[in-house]
């Protein structure tokens, strides 16, 4: 992973990141994913990705609505509470 | 050259359930900012997302009744992209597993000509909230309200040939959706919601031309006008031989033009992956079964019924399918023994005017369709007159009401009783010598005139049988 | 050096301070107190707590004392202080994560295990140490200062739980809860001599633990002892409607009758390697040869993949995390960066308040999930996840539970591999399998090294077996016979 690189991945995971961390990072990382090539020794043809326990299965829920009592509370921990709103400076796109 | 354009719409629908997807918030429309969020919806450090079962069942009968084939076994991924009205940072959708694939649309391009459009996939999804940029200040304001309400996004095939075909294959799509009790698809309340793909191609060309999204088309009527500017603008730019972007555009509509909102090559990498809070559904095929087994007729079949079984026409069959709660009315006014030719009649000479009049809405219709059947079975009984019945019927639209009840308050039951009426014949033969000495000298018609007259004197009221025996009795007398 | 006073005999374990309390001999006030003196005096040695409030620990303390009052002794944990991880909410005090982007943060509810523990009749003490969002083996990379360990203040206690097993270890507290991802609770257990058990995945409930990585998390209880242990793993337990992978009855409860006999106790070649601190191979062998002689069975078998489960584990906890952590933001709790538009301050947010090893770990997992490197990472993660289960399931068929090592080594020096990430991950290389195909195990105290570092022992077993790991640890703690008191004070100031 090069400096490029990891700019452009700090800008995905919206890290603003200066130079010597992504120097830093970028030679980290791929160090990290060196490492991780040892991966491709493992035979996984035909192996399904296990991306939750096997055996378990989700519930469902009965549609039945309880209101949480302090609406405006989780309003007000936000740094940029504004009335019944979260402000946020503007979105530029 | 002649170009033909290419459209596919991509159609967000709100599953009518009481609660959110993942919490237990009222999945509302209105109210304050921010009065209907919780510490999950909020994305609160620590909170974890359960399903709603009715906005699953929901999703699977939208499937059904769209003729999807539904899976049997479920998983929610993760979509990864920042934005203040996405709390968690991601939002939970399906990926590469939708619940329901291979679906189809039939609409009516004109009358007469149906068209099948297919379904490329359905799949459930959380709603964000909602970011306000009001002008002049320099921050955004964001109400999370909807974030977390259940929505399906169900993607059509390409298979659109105009902005008409568009208009009509979204309309027939809505009209599924409501039939099936899925969604009121209210487009005003963002209930519905629909973007669209197009793209132009030279006529007779298999390949497709490049595509373009067109985002906020809020309303039925500005599909076909976006689609039209849309094509257009497609078609000058080949027209001057230049390139097509691919890219987001978003419709104008006071302008009724599209702006362009990003390019495709710096799209956002959403990082799709399997949600790791939410473990594989069972959603099992007794459960789809059950689903489609209870499904409400689908309303074209109920169209089709209504002509081939209760002899209607085309056009009263088509207007009564318009609306499922139209439907719904007739329907029921059928079952309480009404012949079903009357009950069009009646639904329609009356009722449905009187909507359209006072631009009501047939959900919150105050008369119900046994009400309806009580009133007819009054005419029926010689109780009311035609006018008579019209005459109550107008007023229990309008303001409720038993038809008995609202005919006495009116005072427009028939009088039966010939005691009652005798008085009256007795003054209006007294009256009309003329006509009576007429009637006497072999003109039979001069008994209508009379009994016209008797009529009038009871302002309408008088049972014309009952007058009519009166009279000859006492002619002859 | 002035002789520190001996602690009262109920401090050896939980289960004497609820009986304690429970007759009367000793109010709650006073068990309260007693830690909180500790915690005062010792504990800016140790740092192993972000937050304590003494008075709101009192005035829990004494709300117990007046129901006790009233005659109303039910609770299981009656009067039981208990030390909690500061990444698990608890209404009433800061729930941090040891990050800085949380700073401040007062959760609006309580975590479902926080929940249990009140309704136990159990007290929350305070919000341990951690590495930020569970990220780490040493608790160093903590955002508001590292936990040292009370058997050397030179050394790391483990991690990430580290507050937590430094505390009970300490004697700030009898009982803690951690999180264990990839060994989280073991480790810290292992390198602070108390006992740490991961449940079965599923066993207990995730709601108000903040995710690190949600398909590995799992809170877990830390004691001095088993017996403890399984008192608290019994409070927390138990399936929970708001977590969708929780499980029914995933616990098993503990088991009756002689644990060790005939038990088939399977030894992974690959637990004895040369990487292998020569005290802790022996310390794990006399635990072998105690088994043997109270009438267990030594099973050699191979588990070749193990060398594979530390790349395994960290692409797919780094993956998740990515996503996990996108949540913090400035938008709506938290501290905010300082940025023009909202680009510029989600940047100063994360990138200005995520410590090195968040940013790292995030770093490392969105690139392992964006578009052109899914398939060679993430997915090739998953796919030797499945792997690695099938290795343990083969395994199971020929034991009922794995012995060996919780650590290569006993506690390193503070510093010493702060640098290198790689070798931090190493750390984890016995406790990272288990956690990848949802397992349960436990650490328990097995010995000490001569200048008195303490060593620990894993048992791993199926799903569902937590209740039997208890039961053949507490056989195996009774065999061993170690002196199980908490410290008097640490040590190596």
């Amino acid at each position: 992973m090069d400096v490029r690189e990891a700019q452009k991945i700090a800008a995905l995971a919206r890290l603003e990141l200066c130079e010597a961390e992504l120097a830093r990072f970028a030679s980290q990382l791929t160090a990290i994913l060196g490492y991780f090539q040892k991966l491709g020794e493992v035979k996984t043809d035909g192996i399904p990705p296990a991306s939750h326990p096997r055996d378990l299965r989700s519930p469902l829920r009965p549609d039945r609505t309880e209101p949480f009592p302090a609406p405006q509370e989780l309003v007000q921990r936000s740094a940029g509470a504004e009335g019944e709103f979260f402000r946020v400076p503007r979105v530029l796109e | 050259m002649e170009l033909e354009p290419v459209i596919g719409l991509e159609v967000h629908c709100q599953l009518a359930t009481r609660s959110k997807l993942f919490c237990r918030c009222e999945a509302g429309f209105g109210g304050l900012p921010n009065s209907r969020i919780c510490p999950i919806c909020t994305a609160q450090p620590g909170t974890l997302p359960v399903l709603n079962e009715q906005a699953l069942e929901l999703a699977i009968k939208a499937g059904l009744a769209l003729s999807c084939q539904v899976r049997t076994q479920m998983k929610f991924d993760r979509k990864n992209y920042f934005y203040p009205d996405l709390p968690k940072g991601y939002q939970i959708s399906q990926f590469d597993e939708p619940l329901c694939e291979w679906g189809e649309v039939a609409f009516e391009v004109e009358k007469g000509v149906t068209k099948v459009a297919k379904i490329r996939r359905i799949h459930m999804e959380e709603d964000a909230g909602k970011a306000l940029h009001p002008d002049g200040l320099a921050s955004s304001l964001v109400d999370l309200n909807r974030a977390g309400v259940p929505l399906v996004e169900i993607v059509g095939q390409p298979d659109l040939a105009s902005p008409a075909e568009a208009s009509a294959y979204l309309q027939a799509l809505r009209r599924t959706l409501r039939f099936a009790g899925i969604s009121d698809c209210d487009m005003e309340k963002g209930s519905l919601r629909c973007d669209a793909n197009v793209s132009v191609r030279p006529k007779g060309q298999k390949e497709f031309g490049t595509k373009v999204e067109v985002k906020n088309i809020n309303s039925f009527k500005n599909v076909e006008r976006a689609l039209q500017f849309e094509i257009a603008r497609q078609g000058e730019l080949v027209a001057r031989g230049e390139k097509i972007v691919q890219e987001t555009r978003s419709f104008r509509d006071t302008e009724g033009t599209t702006v362009s909102m990003r390019k495709k090559e710096n799209a956002d990498d959403y990082r799709y992956f399997p949600d790791p809070d939410l473990p594989l559904f069972d959603v099992g095929a007794p459960r789809i079964e059950r689903l489609r087994a209870a499904l409400p007729e689908h309303w074209l079949a109920k169209r089709k019924r209504y002509q081939e079984q209760w002899g209607l026409s085309d056009y009263d069959a088509r207007v009564l399918t318009e609306e499922p709660a139209t439907a719904r009315f007739f329907e029921g006014v059928v079952a309480a023994g009404l012949a079903p030719k009357v009950a069009a009649n009646w639904i329609q000479g009356e009722v449905l005017a009187f909507l359209g009049e006072t631009k009501g809405d047939i959900e919150e219709l105050k008369t119900t369709s046994a009400q309806l059947r009580a009133l007819i079975a009054m005419e029926e009984g010689n109780e009311l007159s035609h006018q008579a019945a019209k005459k109550v019927l107008r007023r229990m639209l309008e303001s409720g009401g038993e038809p008995r009840a609202t005919a006495e308050a009116l005072d427009l039951l028939q009088i039966r009783d010939s005691g009652a009426l005798a008085a009256t014949v007795d003054a209006v033969l007294a009256q009309e010598t003329k006509v009576v000495a007429d009637y006497r000298g072999g003109k039979e018609t001069a008994l209508n005139a009379l009994l016209g007259r008797v009529m009038k004197a009871t302002k309408g009221k008088g049972d014309p049988n009952v007058i009519k025996e009166l009279l000859i009795a006492k002619l002859k007398a | 050096m002035p002789a520190t006073p001996t602690s009262p005999a109920w401090t050896r374990s939980a289960r004497a301070i609820v009986a304690a309390v429970r007759s009367g001999s000793v109010r709650a006030r006073a068990v309260a107190d007693h830690y909180l003196a500790r915690i005062e005096r010792d504990d800016p040695l140790v740092h192993a707590f972000l937050h304590v409030d003494p008075a709101a620990v009192r005035a829990q303390a004494d709300a117990l004392d007046a129901r006790i009052a009233r005659g109303e002794t039910a609770g299981a944990l009656l009067g039981v202080p208990v030390a909690v991880k500061d990444n698990l909410c608890a209404v009433g005090s800061p729930t941090t994560c040891a990050s800085k982007i949380l700073e401040g943060y007062r959760p609006p509810y309580d975590a479902t295990v926080v929940e249990r523990l009140r309704a136990a009749g159990a007290i929350v003490l305070g919000k341990t140490n951690l590495d930020e969002f569970a990220m780490g083996a040493s608790t160093e990379n903590s955002g508001f200062g590292a936990t040292r360990n009370p058997h050397d203040l030179k050394r790391v206690p483990g991690g990430s739980s580290g507050g937590s097993a430094a505390a009970v270890a300490a004697g700030f507290a009898p009982l803690a809860l951690g999180s264990d991802t990839g060994g989280s609770v073991r480790q810290p257990a292992a390198l602070c001599g108390v006992v740490g058990l991961r449940p079965t995945y599923g066993a207990v409930s995730r709601y108000g633990l903040v995710a690190f990585a949600s398909s590995l998390d799992q809170v877990g209880p830390l004691a001095l002892n088993v017996d403890d242990c399984t008192l608290l793993m019994e409070v927390i337990g138990g399936h929970d409607p708001r977590d969708s992978t929780s499980r029914a009855g995933a616990f098993g409860g503990p088991t009756a009758g002689d644990a060790l006999a005939g038990l088939r106790i399977g030894i992974p070649a690959e637990y004895r390697s040369d990487a292998l601190d020569p005290q802790v191979r022996a310390a794990v062998a006399r635990v072998e040869q105690l088994a043997v002689a109270a009438g267990a069975r030594l099973v050699p078998l191979e588990l070749p993949l193990t060398q594979y489960a530390i790349p395994t584990y960290y692409l797919v906890v780094t993956s998740e995390a990515s996503s996990n952590l996108a949540r913090f933001d400035g938008v709506r709790y938290g501290p905010r960066g300082e940025g023009s538009d909202l680009s510029g301050m989600y940047g100063a947010t994360r990138g200005g308040r995520f410590g090195d090893e968040v940013k790292r770990r995030i770093m490392l997992g969105t690139y392992a999930l964006s578009a052109g490197y899914f398939d060679a990472y993430y997915k090739k993660a998953l796919q030797v996840r499945e792997c690695i289960g099938r290795e343990f399931a083969a395994a199971f068929a020929q034991c009922d539970v794995l012995l060996g090592p919780t650590t290569p080594t006993p506690a390193f020096p503070l510093g010493e591999k702060s640098d290198d990430p790689v070798q931090m991950y190493l750390c984890d290389v016995f406790t990272a399998p288990a956690p990848l195909a949802g397992l349960p195990a436990l650490s328990f105290p097995c010995g000490k090294t001569p200048t008195g570092l303490p060593i620990g022992a894993q048992l791993q077993g199926p799903c569902g077996s937590d209740g039997r790991l208890l039961a053949i640890a507490r056989a195996l703690e009774r065999q061993l016979a170690l002196d199980l008191s908490p410290l008097e004070a640490p040590r190596g100031a």
